[in-house]
């Protein structure tokens, strides 16, 4: 009791100085609530295509704000929530949107033993960066490699509703951990466009699906592989009472390799489709990769190299089949993307300030909301960005 | 009288600054009020992976600001961790909902008030602040397993 009073006094004294927590409740003496967010505001320039805006103009449309805490109303459990907004041109208005608001319960915790369990909308662990990825601190830059973080369809990957798993088994000098969950896709037009090219007429219902990943890591951080897989299932209701089926089996391998100043960063995506009861083939299969190089300058300075490539279909990387099926009336290059970028990030405390410059190739994953007549987009471009950071 | 302050607090400050760098050159341990704790465990509680002890008492990491040379010594020679590899892991911690922040402290002082007062607090000091300490923080001893 006296330590907990005495805990609380401290923790108020001291709480003008730390300035991240404060008690809610004065019962409960050693649960903080920790306060956390985040403002970026970029500019975008392409010379031809637009992302996240107007972009061939030079364009400010592209924000992202959030704001999180962290509560732990008992000594196993704790609630966290955060809120986001994001600007990105048209396909992203800047509504605030709940990222994620779940219970997380520690079941168990020894030394080499800890199980977490989750409960509501969590992140879904998808790849290395989707957990934070609104969040360009903890991201290799501006934009993430779109190729398999895709921000034109964003609501799919970013969290889901639902029961997730976390296990950690720590070894000598490396751990596992494991993420596993059943829970219920967000789904928007977006993700309509995304898997069907275009927003049907119809509704689409997502079944309840299952994620998992597996991460392997040292205790240093230097080195880290993982396997994710998703099998994501729909149905579509169309407006004459047909019902379509869709699977969509995304699988990723990343790889991390640090040494030194140098970081080596790589992962590969395979997107499987598999299609009943639809105006389209029964099965298509998606490709994406990116491999990364950082060099870190100093303590504030690091450069990013990066080149990521996107096939939406690995039967026809070139997407002279599709177009010729269409008609011509959507390009070739909308099936592909390579994306050569450059950027130099500075950082120090609360702040970060990033420029980078991207070489595209292909149109593959840029936002249809920007670009609504696909056949006047330009297969090579160029865009050059600007983002400044602060968080608390 | 303003002027005599400010030559007091800035004589104070640069005791305070000076005392940390010295400690900088000092070895470093890690502290707290358990006895001991595996390496692996040690790096999941600095990493954040690890919320709470085992008889259920939550884990507070207490930890100096990012730039501060204890902070720095303590990453790379205790938990063998580039500072920014840490530092990312905690962001993505924080705004992934899936952990929480470390307690930052500004001196050696507001670390050990901390650590003898909050119960399951850990962080690190200087190997002399801990020798023959009056309250009960502990030098917690690193087992590294066979």
């Amino acid at each position: 009791m006296m330590l907990r009073v005495m805990s609380k006094t401290l923790v108020l004294m001291f709480s003008g100085i730390v300035g991240q927590f404060f008690t809610l409740d004065s019962s409960h003496a050693n649960t903080f609530m920790h306060w956390h967010g985040f403002l970026s505001q970029g500019y975008l320039a392409t010379n031809e295509n637009n992302l996240f805006g107007n972009t061939e103009a030079g364009s400010i449309d592209f924000r992202e704000l959030g704001i999180n805490a962290s509560y732990r109303p008992y000594r196993r459990t704790r609630l966290a929530g955060q809120i986001i907004s994001r600007t990105a041109g048209k396909s992203d208005t800047g509504e605030p949107d709940l990222d994620y608001l779940f219970v997380d319960y520690s079941a168990y915790s020894q030394n080499t033993i800890g199980l977490n369990l989750y409960l509501g909308r969590v992140k879904n662990p998808f790849g290395f960066h989707n957990e934070s990825r609104d969040m360009i601190f903890t991201r290799p830059g501006i934009i993430l490699p779109q190729s398999i973080y895709f921000d034109r369809v964003r609501d799919l990957a970013l969290s889901s509703d639902g029961f997730q798993l976390s296990s950690e088994y720590r070894l000598k000098g490396s751990y596992i951990d494991l993420r596993a969950g059943y829970v219920l896709p967000r789904l928007d037009s977006g993700t309509e466009v995304s898997l069907f090219r275009s927003d049907l007429p119809g509704d689409l219902k997502g079944k309840p699906l299952l994620v998992s990943r597996i991460q392997y890591s040292t205790t240093d951080e230097r080195f880290k592989l993982a396997y994710t897989h998703f099998d994501f299932n729909a149905e579509f209701d169309f407006p004459d009472d047909s019902v379509g089926e869709i699977r969509f089996v995304p699988q990723i391998v990343s790889v991390k390799y640090s040494v030194g100043i140098l970081e080596l960063l790589g992962e590969y995506a395979r997107r499987t489709f598999y299609f009943k009861n639809f105006p389209l083939p029964e099965k298509q299969i998606g490709e994406s990769y990116y491999l990364q190089l950082q060099f870190l300058l100093s303590d504030s300075w690091k450069i990013v190299g990066r080149v990521d490539q996107f096939y939406a279909d690995v039967n026809d990387r070139d997407g002279s089949e599709f177009a010729q099926q269409k008609g011509f009336a959507v390009p070739a290059h909308s099936r592909f993307a390579r994306d050569y970028s450059l950027g130099l990030i500075w950082s120090r405390g609360n702040w970060l300030a990033a420029i980078e410059h991207h070489r595209v190739d292909g149109t593959g994953w840029l936002p249809v909301q920007d670009n609504l007549d696909l056949s006047k987009t330009e297969r090579q471009w160029n865009m050059w960005g600007v983002m400044l950071s602060m968080r608390f | 009288m303003v002027g005599k302050n400010i030559t007091v607090l800035v004589f104070l400050f640069l005791i305070l600054v000076n005392c940390d760098i010295q400690a900088a050159n000092e070895n470093i341990v890690v502290a707290g009020n358990i006895q001991r704790i595996d390496k692996p465990l040690l790096n999941a509680v600095f990493g954040r992976r690890l919320q709470h002890w085992d008889d259920g008492t939550p884990i507070t990491v207490v930890v100096f600001p990012r730039q501060h040379p204890l902070h720095i010594k303590f990453c790379k020679e205790v938990l063998g961790v580039f500072p920014y590899q840490l530092h990312i892991a905690w962001d993505r911690m924080i705004y992934s909902g899936l952990g929480e922040a470390p307690v930052e402290v500004e001196d050696i002082s507001e670390m050990k008030i901390i650590l003898s007062s909050v119960p399951g607090a850990i962080g690190y000091l200087p190997e002399t602040e801990v020798e023959g300490n009056p309250t009960h923080i502990k030098k917690i001893n690193i087992v590294r397993g066979n």
